[in-house]
């Protein structure tokens, strides 16, 4: 008998892999460090729970809505940034899910606030939750194998090949004849439109949403984190961050508070930048090729 | 509603000295090594922490502390310099954020396992005290913060433009490997160059322990206001410091007193946006400085 402790390891296990691999799409492939991931996160997951908990639409319609209010967003505030290279890109993204955040604390008629937004439990499948925790693994186990199966057909296609041209000298791809602007558009748009349905499934998971649990810094840097451990810029490194990563994490969290936690986790990020930049994925294939 | 307006001018040029003077250590940083130190605000948190237990244990003046704690943040500086920025000065841009990115993660955690998580404040004489000027009400601790905030970047200017050492850091920044050619420590500058940054950061961090609670996260609040300061300035430039500070602060006083004060945070984060796209370089700084000297 598997408890549901465990269970919930694994749900978390695949939608952090999910998660990171869609950040992996924009970092890893288009040199694009977002440090606002949460803000996708975030609108993915408080449309589908506005919508439901508060206008009592089916939250198949909020998954829909959300990816698609999520991928305009994302077209409207990353557009500008993409003028801004290196660093600069980065803190330009850290700022959306900040005013996100407080837009949410302060718009409570829609989002209920600071105290948070609860969507009702009504199990069944055209409510999109679940009595069983299995049901939630299969579907967190779809998204990651969508993410993984996206990323291995941008990797091979015209598309990666763009992108990393972009990624590691943006000003000679344009002179062979490469859209800078187009290509970071077109992978924007897909990892927010993942990263929303990350939210949206986080959403109809947990049943509790409040401004901090899903725009935080914390989420993006996580996202970030499993990727960098995996390797950046390989289809499967999200994963296998996400499966060393989640576990040890919750085995951290059991038996350690948030400060000595994140302590190890500031520390496995700067372990990882100053001795593996590659990553797990990264050091197999070198190693391979030996 | 109008009769307030000088008053609250007033206190947005002052709140811009402090914002002024958080930033000047960070776009010194990025001024010379080419790196945004997303660590900046646990540095300057790491100093406010030395002010409250040297006051608390010692009854040390805050502003007195500065004499122990800003040589310390100097010498931990360095470390850090040696043992994380040295070696990622030539990765990609993503290495470089997460590498600072993790001394934040850090150093703030281990504040918060030490410390705890409670807010703290120092109180003193001055802390509550007040000039009137003209009817106007001057804060002590706010004018001391924004005379520092002049005396500190006037001294950084005059380094840079008149002294030795301030010219072959100039050099370095124009062209590191022409720099090095001509007998310039280049290891050495850069080391000098992060430690002096942090220490900026050290020493805004003792003036504002007077005026502001000491908490392990307190960082993280200055840094974003210290990211739009700087971005607003222009990314190196010391001046551009000044500048976007008493932008940023004269902007946030007046929208807190006449719409409201929780979108205070969102004038100033959305006039960052602004300014990212109508001017990326900002108000002083010079188009691709993040690229200038690294190759």
């Amino acid at each position: 008998m598997i408890n549901d402790y465990y269970l919930n390891i694994v749900v978390m296990t695949f939608l952090w892999a999910a998660l990171s691999g869609a950040w992996n799409l924009l970092a890893g492939y288009g040199g694009l460090v977002s440090l606002g991931q949460s803000a996708f996160f975030g609108i993915g997951a408080y449309t589908t729970a506005v919508l439901y908990a508060q206008f009592g639409l089916s939250p198949w319609l909020g998954m829909g809505a959300g990816v698609v209010f999520t991928t305009v967003t994302a077209v409207i505030i990353s557009w500008p940034c993409f003028r801004l290279r290196g660093a600069f890109f980065s803190l330009a993204t850290m700022v959306f899910p900040i005013v996100l955040e407080i837009v949410a604390n302060n718009w409570a008629s829609v989002t209920r606030g600071s105290s948070g937004i609860a969507l009702p439990f009504k199990p069944g499948l055209n409510n999109f939750i679940f009595d069983s925790r299995w049901a939630y693994m299969a579907a967190a186990f779809l998204l990651m194998m969508g993410v993984y199966g996206i990323t291995r057909w941008i990797h091979r296609g015209r598309l990666g090949l763009y992108l990393i041209a972009v990624r590691d000298d943006q000003d000679a791809a344009e002179s062979m004849g490469v859209e800078p602007v187009k290509v970071k558009l077109i992978v924007t748009m897909i990892s927010a439109a993942l990263t929303s349905l990350g939210g949206f499934l986080y959403a109809q998971y947990i049943l509790f949403l409040d401004p901090p649990s899903v725009f935080s810094i914390n989420i993006s840097v996580q996202i970030a984190l499993f990727s960098l451990i995996g390797g950046l810029g390989t289809p499967v490194g999200p994963i296998i961050g996400s499966l060393i990563m989640t576990p040890l994490d919750g085995v951290l969290s059991a038996f350690l508070g948030g400060g000595p936690r994140l302590v190890i986790y500031g520390a496995v990020l700067l372990g990882v930048v100053l001795v593996a930049p590659q990553g797990v994925a990264g050091a197999w294939q070198a190693w391979r090729r030996k | 509603m109008l009769s307030i307006l000088p008053q609250l001018l007033v206190s947005g040029v002052l709140i811009g000295g402090v914002y002024a003077l958080l930033s000047i250590g960070l776009t010194l940083i990025f001024g010379v090594l080419r790196i945004v130190n997303f660590a900046q605000g646990e540095f300057i948190m790491l100093a406010m922490f030395g002010a409250f237990w040297l006051n608390l244990a010692l009854g040390v003046d805050p502003y007195l502390s500065a004499i122990v704690v800003v040589p310390a943040i100097f010498v931990l500086g360095m470390v850090v310099e040696r043992f994380v920025i040295q070696r990622i000065l030539h990765a990609p841009h993503s290495m470089q954020i997460f590498a600072t990115f993790g001394v934040s993660v850090l150093m703030q955690n281990l504040a918060l396992t030490l410390w705890g998580p409670d807010y703290r404040s120092v109180i003193t004489p001055y802390t509550s005290q007040a000039y009137t000027v003209a009817g106007l009400s001057i804060s002590a601790t706010s004018l001391f913060a924004f005379v520092a905030a002049i005396v500190m970047a006037a001294g950084l200017i005059a380094f840079l433009h008149f002294s030795r050492g301030g010219r072959a850091l100039r050099a370095m920044v124009q062209n590191r490997y022409a720099a090095a050619l001509m007998g310039v420590d280049t290891k050495r500058l850069n080391r000098l160059a992060f430690g002096c940054g942090v220490a900026c950061a050290a020493v805004s961090g003792c003036i504002l322990t007077p005026m502001y609670y000491t908490f392990p996260t307190v960082g993280v609040d200055l840094i974003i206001t210290s990211f739009v300061v700087v971005v607003l300035g222009g990314m190196g430039s010391i001046a551009g410091a000044i500048v976007g500070g008493l932008i940023i602060g004269i902007a946030q006083t007046v929208t807190g007193f006449y719409f409201s004060v929780e979108f205070k945070d969102v004038v100033a984060l959305l006039l960052f946006i602004v300014i990212l796209l109508v001017r990326p370089q900002g108000l002083f700084g010079r188009l691709g400085a993040e690229e200038m000297g690294t190759k």
